[in-house]
């Protein structure tokens, strides 16, 4: 019991670290550096232009 | 001799006896050493032997924007330590860690020679170093859990957050100043284990934690890089040795981005200087120059000892006080207040300071917020320097109507802009919205703040008119404007002070724009300042592009509807390689205001109902195509446009 217990508490705590690495990596990946880099070079994207911008009422 | 044995026979008794006797009293005597004299210690020594401590270091608390998109977080790392007492062939263990984490071997050999028991190999490694000396399997070499803080946005925002150290204490900015909030105390687990020293149970845990709190900003991660790239670009471009450039929300002194230029990574804060560290915004002041006429503009309406249509003779360019002669960028003969605003006349300005009286203008300039701290949640804040009316010199006090004597910070120049565009109200700035706990309750939270009410709407909404005309064609700083909305907004270009000749430089200066958009309702306001640019030091070439650039982009992330779109010709848009809202591109486009009779207004968004009954008020002929919502029409609104016309607009179903 005390075995099983230990180890799952261990687990947890290893869960909760890889999740906030997880967390780190998603912000890193979703700065608007890394974005617009990747926009400009993977997808060809461009700012839009002053006539292609939609507002919807 | 029976007598004689019986008698040998008892003293081998009593021999025996007093043996005995002697080593119960040797056992008794070591009981007593063992369970009194040095109980305590032994049983602890013994429990020391089954149980153990765990500590977790403490965690740092998350730092988020506004729509809760972390921009600083703590995560667990390794750090590898060494016992130089435990290692045997010093050398080898040197080479084959310097090589696993690409560090000098000679420092690695340094640290295993000393004398100590302990020594920190390297701190807070990235996990591929960990596998690789894990690897190496070495004796006397070990890893420990530390927290690192990473900041993923890097240079944006850097300033305004700051960084902690590797022992998680804040050390700049808001990791500095809200540091008691942000750290967290260190756990400590008690464990018991088994003879192979396997945790059996954790205990007494939770009881010493403190979690930290996590703090969410009012800045925006997204208009943040935006005004960073667009600051870096221009002091790049203009060879400028700092630059600032803010972005607040006028009706709330939210600060949506706080840009700084020279700037840092605050991930790998050691490699950079501090002057790279520090927040210009807040501990650099300058001379406003002629930014500051909004302000005396704003106080002479407001004591109503002028009206926008008022006349100054600016004689034609050259004005004397006394043996002084003040001169302005060209000769202006009679012109109104708007125009000298307009064209920022610096004669004008004396004129209209003389009117107003160098005592009011002080007060106004006090209730401005200059000379005070504007009390923004961020360490080093100055000042800057008002003078009193006693302490000002005649010729000082004419000056100080164009921005020389008086030295201002960015963040206080861009509240008081605020304060124009919000309607006369100075807003507390602040960078924390709120605090919270690690469920998300929020325990704190900061809500805007007006310090105080400086001139009516009345006469906000007239300065707010006058500075339109400074973006617009003929004014200072075209470039300022942005196309689809309408701009208010004041150039500065300053003098900086030449320290060895103790006069004003006529090579160094710093160029200012600040201003707010869309002029009738700011969403809102942006001040852009460049210290020392080399070549054309004007606010309204070097500083506008800035605001220009920053103002379209975040008007448009913020869903701010245009008002009007540019009168050009659509195929031009479409054909031009560059973007059209690009840097030094204003200059072209004839900006006309669809509010202006004979103008046609942006019908786009209304629905058929509506855009009939604007055509029927203006006498239009108006042809429908389609139904819905209007989402195009011909010709483009802010055409000039002749009663009786006709007027296409096409309309789509919503959605």
């Amino acid at each position: 019991m005390g075995y099983t217990l230990s180890q799952l508490k261990k687990e947890i705590l290893q869960i909760e670290e890889y999740d906030r690495k997880l967390k780190l990596e998603i912000a890193f990946l979703k700065s608007p550096e890394h974005l617009e880099d990747r926009a400009v070079k993977v997808f060809g994207l461009r700012q839009p232009l002053p006539e292609e911008i939609v507002f919807l009422p | 001799m029976r007598i004689r044995e019986k008698k040998w026979i008892r003293i081998r008794i009593y021999l025996t006896g007093i043996f005995f006797l002697i080593i119960l009293c040797i056992i008794f005597l070591r009981a007593y050493q063992l369970q009194i004299l040095e109980g305590s210690k032994l049983s602890s020594l013994a429990k020391e032997g089954y149980t153990g401590k765990l500590i977790l270091t403490s965690q740092r608390g998350t730092i988020f924007d506004r729509d809760g998109r972390e921009l600083a977080l703590s995560i667990e790392v390794c750090s590898i330590y060494g016992y130089p007492k435990r290692i045997e062939d010093k050398r080898r263990t040197a080479t084959l860690i310097a090589r696993a984490l690409n560090i000098d071997k000679r420092d690695v050999l340094k640290k295993l020679n000393s004398s100590r028991s302990f020594v920190w190999i390297k701190r807070k490694i990235t996990p591929e170093e960990l596998i690789k000396v894990r690897e190496l399997n070495l004796a006397g070499i070990d890893f420990t859990k530390e927290n690192r803080r990473y900041y993923p946005c890097m240079e944006t925002c850097a300033h305004v957050i700051g960084f902690a150290s590797q022992d998680n204490r804040g050390l700049e900015g808001i990791e500095l100043k809200y540091n008691s909030y942000l750290e967290g105390q260190d756990i400590r687990l008690n464990r018991i284990h088994d003879a192979l020293g396997r945790p059996l149970l954790f205990h007494g845990s939770r009881i010493e934690k403190r979690d930290p709190f996590n703090l969410v900003l009012t800045l925006d991660k997204g208009i943040s890089y935006k005004a960073q790239k667009a600051l870096r670009e221009a002091v790049e471009r203009s060879g400028a040795k700092s630059g600032v450039c803010i972005v607040i929300r006028p009706q709330t002194g939210e600060i949506l981005a706080m840009a700084v230029v020279p700037e840092f990574n605050p991930n790998v804060f050691w490699h950079f200087k501090p002057y790279e560290w520090r927040n210009r915004v807040v501990t650099d002041c300058f001379e406003p120059g002629s930014t500051l006429k909004t302000f005396l503009l704003a106080a002479a309406l407001e004591e109503g000892v002028i009206t926008p249509e008022t006349v100054f003779n600016c004689e034609k360019g050259e004005h004397s006080i006394g043996n002084f002669i003040i001169h302005d960028s060209r000769p202006f003969g009679m012109l109104k207040v708007s125009e000298i605003i307009k064209f920022s006349s610096n004669i004008g300005a004396i004129k209209i300071g003389q009117r107003l009286g160098p005592g009011r203008l002080h007060y106004y300039l006090q209730k401005f917020g200059f000379g005070e701290r504007t009390g923004i949640d961020l360490p080093g804040e100055r000042k800057g320097t008002l003078r009193s009316t006693k302490d000002t010199s005649l010729i000082g006090e004419n000056t100080l109507c164009f921005g020389q004597g008086i030295s201002v910070s960015p963040l206080q120049l861009a509240m008081a802009f605020g304060a124009i565009a919000n309607g006369g109200h100075l807003m507390r700035p602040f960078l924390v919205k709120s605090i919270l706990d690690q469920s998300g309750k929020a325990i704190r939270e900061f809500y805007p703040l007006v310090r105080r009410d400086i001139i009516s709407s009345e006469t906000a909404r007239k300065v707010k008119g006058i500075l339109e005309g400074v973006a617009r064609k003929g004014g200072t700083a075209p470039k300022a404007a942005i196309m689809g909305y309408v701009v208010a907004g004041k150039t500065g270009t300053a003098q900086k002070v030449d320290r060895e000749k103790k006069t004003y430089s006529n090579k160094k200066f710093v160029a200012i724009f600040g201003g707010f958009a869309p002029s009738d309702s700011p969403a809102i306001v942006i001040l852009v300042a460049l210290d020392e640019p080399e070549g054309t030091p004007y606010g309204g070439i070097v500083a506008a592009p800035v605001f220009s650039d920053v103002g379209y982009w975040t008007l448009n992330y913020l869903n701010v509807v245009p008002s009007f779109t540019p009168a050009i010709a659509r195929n031009e848009i479409a054909g031009r390689q560059n973007l059209s809202y690009s840097i030094g591109k204003e200059e072209e486009i004839e900006y006309l205001d669809p509010d202006l009779p004979g103008s046609i207004p942006n019908l786009k968004g209304l629905g058929v109902r509506d855009v009939l009954g604007k055509a029927r008020a203006l006498g239009f002929k108006v042809v429908i195509k389609g139904s819905g919502r209007a989402v195009d029409q011909t010709p483009a609104p802010g055409i000039p446009f002749k009663k009786g016309g006709l007027l296409t607009v096409t309309f789509k179903p919503p959605g």
